[in-house]
């Protein structure tokens, strides 16, 4: 990134000649922001809903050894399946801070905050870093993709599921922190409990300053039912209540399922919303679950079906996380020597898209699971689904969540500061980092079509954002009418 | 003027000749852009609905049929999900194992750690008697590591037609992944998959 610093410096200096072509340019331009000249324009997407489950590899989400049909089978014959979506840190949390702030992971961060404290030295850094030795919380003037769209007025929330079940653990109406991070702070804030399976490291936005200092932005942070008035704070609308018109839907929702609906625990403290009470299994059933209620939801609102974009995401892989579905290929008991060889030290598999490691850890990935995790959080895929997007197709692009992060920094217009000055914050702003492109927005007429199955359109990776893309495509689309 | 000054000169020149022209193409293709054969997009959801169509909603998949495994066929299936296991001597029987119920770490504790985990094997006889025993409940990681399982309570238990039975195992894990095998008569018969969360 200091090549791009060092060349802005000299375009600088042609400041009076930009300007004249600027004009140019704004005499010809739509009313619309417009990009960069040699940056893909994404499809008019106005409403996006992020959901983020939790520690699945591509291998264990989309095997199918895991009672997910719906994810794994139906979904991506309704959207597209990313086959090469990275995380980017292990173990939880420095993920979700990656993705919304572009901040690489630090010691306490990687290690999911055992105390909620604020940053130390919590100085800025090269590249929209910031130096933080200890603690989770970084100061106010870092800023994050809410604050991005506070500014630029795109409407968003955060729903937390469970978020506010047992007041006492977290407070529902300060964008659900655990307690204050100044000082020693709050030790080990949060598992989950039977009747309240909310987790703060799910949730994005305690961990930042400049949203848990704001009342008016942390209004934005609700629990992902609602709530009812009390004393002093008026009730809180839920999803399926904002979901009923377009003028109560945000533009931009982050849906936090909670420890049982994303898939983290293998066995929920509390109800999986299967509707049996004593059935408490987790995993990626229960992500199945929680994805049959609220996909159709969603899917059914008039904001959906006007322009949005659902992603389904995962923070970050656990094992298994071998290109060979779930084998056990490590296995080194084999009487043949030969077959005992690793299988999953190559860095292509556990991170991409150049991810640096930031100046508090030289290890993103944490060396987890004894696996050469080093640069980053592995693989996970995604799915994602729109009327701009064909039913059935599949990306191989890499991409993580800094990626996903500049996507939705340009998708939004947000054009303005960042690491890069061209609204990228830390990572985001990375040079030649590859936003969702051609291969993502396949659909550019958001003509709607039929479900297809997956794979009928394959997008193989390009190096350059700029690149052609050559689809391999088995079927035509077919259009609904 | 130097000729040194008279390169930056020519340098210049040209970056403005190059700059001119990309502004030029710039506004060209901003010009076409706007004139492209895609009708403009309506501005709320009933008239895009009605222009380009309604986007179809997923349903759930229907049930799938329980699996049937038998010494000559095992199956692989995931945590949770029921197998029937047809035996000799004409002994059927629905299993399923549920878990792992784990022990968070102590508070404090920075992942991974070990991680106690508790699977619950539950039997249903369809016809016959089946008595599962502890040992012959494995399991090991996915990365190849036995991990030794130890019952909790019986360490036998006997399943017959309207008297199901469960037997609990318990073992601790350091990876996420791992699976659990049932085997009968030496042989095994199903292997579940599952992930256990040692963050």
């Amino acid at each position: 990134m200091a090549s791009v610093l060092r060349s802005r410096r000299l375009w600088v200096r042609l400041g009076g000649i930009l300007a004249a072509s600027a004009a140019l340019v704004a005499l010809s331009a739509p009313a619309t922001a417009q990009a960069a000249p040699d940056h893909f324009n994404p499809p008019k997407i106005g409403h996006v809903w992020t959901i983020i489950l939790e520690n699945k590899s591509y291998e264990a989400t989309f095997s199918g050894l895991n009672q997910n049909d719906y994810l794994w089978k139906t979904l991506p014959t309704y959207g597209e399946l990313l086959t090469q979506y990275y995380g980017t840190g292990h173990y939880s949390l420095d993920n979700y801070i990656s993705a919304v702030a572009g901040i690489a992971p630090n010691p306490d961060t990687q290690g999911d905050c055992p105390t909620y404290k604020n940053v130390s030295p919590g100085t800025p850094a090269q590249d929209g870093q910031v130096n933080a030795a200890t603690g989770c919380v970084y100061p106010a003037y870092v800023q994050t993709l809410f604050n991005q769209l506070d500014q630029n007025r795109t409407s968003w929330k955060i729903y937390d599921q469970d978020m506010g079940n047992t007041p006492s653990r977290e407070n529902a109406y300060q964008c659900g922190i655990p307690g204050s991070p100044n000082g020693a702070g709050v030790p080990d804030p949060g598992g989950a409990t039977p009747a309240d399976q909310y987790v703060p490291k799910h949730n994005p936005a305690p961990w930042f300053h400049s949203l848990i200092d704001n009342p008016k932005d942390c209004k934005n942070v609700v629990p992902l039912n609602g709530l009812p008035a009390t004393a002093g704070h008026p009730a809180v609308s839920s999803l399926e209540q904002d979901l009923k018109s377009e003028r109560t839907t945000p533009q931009f929702s982050w849906i936090t399922p909670n420890n049982c609906s994303d898939a983290h625990d293998s066995t929920c403290q509390g109800d999986n919303l299967s509707g049996d009470p004593n059935n408490h299994q987790g995993g990626l059933y229960a992500a199945d679950v929680f994805l049959e209620k609220v996909i159709p939801e969603i899917m059914s609102s008039p904001a959906f079906q006007h322009d949005g974009m659902i992603q389904i995401i995962f923070d970050e892989a656990f094992p298994p996380y071998k290109m060979y579905g779930n084998s056990f290929a490590d296995y080194t008991g084999n009487s043949d020597p030969t077959l005992n060889t690793p299988t999953d030290t190559a860095q292509s598999v556990v991170a991409c898209c150049n991810e640096l490691p930031g100046p508090n850890t030289s290890q993103p990935g944490d060396q987890a699971f004894g696996q050469d995790t080093t640069p980053g959080g592995g693989i996970t895929g995604a799915v994602f689904i729109s009327r701009y997007i064909r039913p059935g197709s599949v990306s191989q692009q890499p991409y993580n969540h800094y990626s996903w992060l500049r996507s939705m920094e340009d998708l939004f217009g947000v054009r303005h500061g960042g690491s890069d000055g061209q609204g990228h914050l830390g990572y985001a702003g990375a040079e030649g980092l590859r936003p969702f492109g051609p291969d993502i927005y396949n659909n550019p007429s958001g003509r709607a079509l039929k479900p297809a199955p997956s794979g009928v359109a394959v997008y193989p990776a390009v190096d350059n954002m700029n690149d052609p893309e050559h689809p391999i495509v088995t079927a035509p689309a077919v259009p609904v009418k | 003027m130097s000729s040194s000054d008279r390169t930056r000169s020519g340098r210049a020149r040209i970056a403005l000749s190059a700059i001119l022209a990309a502004g030029l193409t710039t506004a060209l293709a901003a010009c076409s852009s706007g004139n492209t054969a895609t009708p403009p997009t309506p501005s709320d959801a009933s008239a895009v609905v009605q222009q380009l169509g309604s986007v179809p909603v997923p349903t759930p998949p229907s049930a799938t049929p329980t699996p049937v495994a038998s010494p000559d066929h095992p199956q692989l299936l995931s945590i949770g999900e029921p197998v029937r296991a047809d035996l000799p001597g004409g002994v059927s029987a629905v299993l399923t194992v549920s878990g792992p119920v784990t022990v968070a770490p102590p508070p404090g504790s920075t992942p991974p750690e070990p991680v106690q985990g508790t699977l619950t094997v539950t039997i249903t006889s369809v016809s016959g008697t089946l008595t599962v025993h502890a040992s012959d409940l494995t399991s090991r990681s996915e990365m190849g590591k036995t991990v030794p399982l130890s019952a909790l309570g019986a360490a036998d238990v006997t399943a017959s037609p309207g008297h199901p039975a469960t037997i609990q195992m318990r073992g601790i894990y350091t990876d996420g992944a791992a699976q659990i095998t049932w085997a009968s008569g030496g042989k095994a018969i199903a292997v579940w998959d599952f992930n256990i969360e040692t963050d």
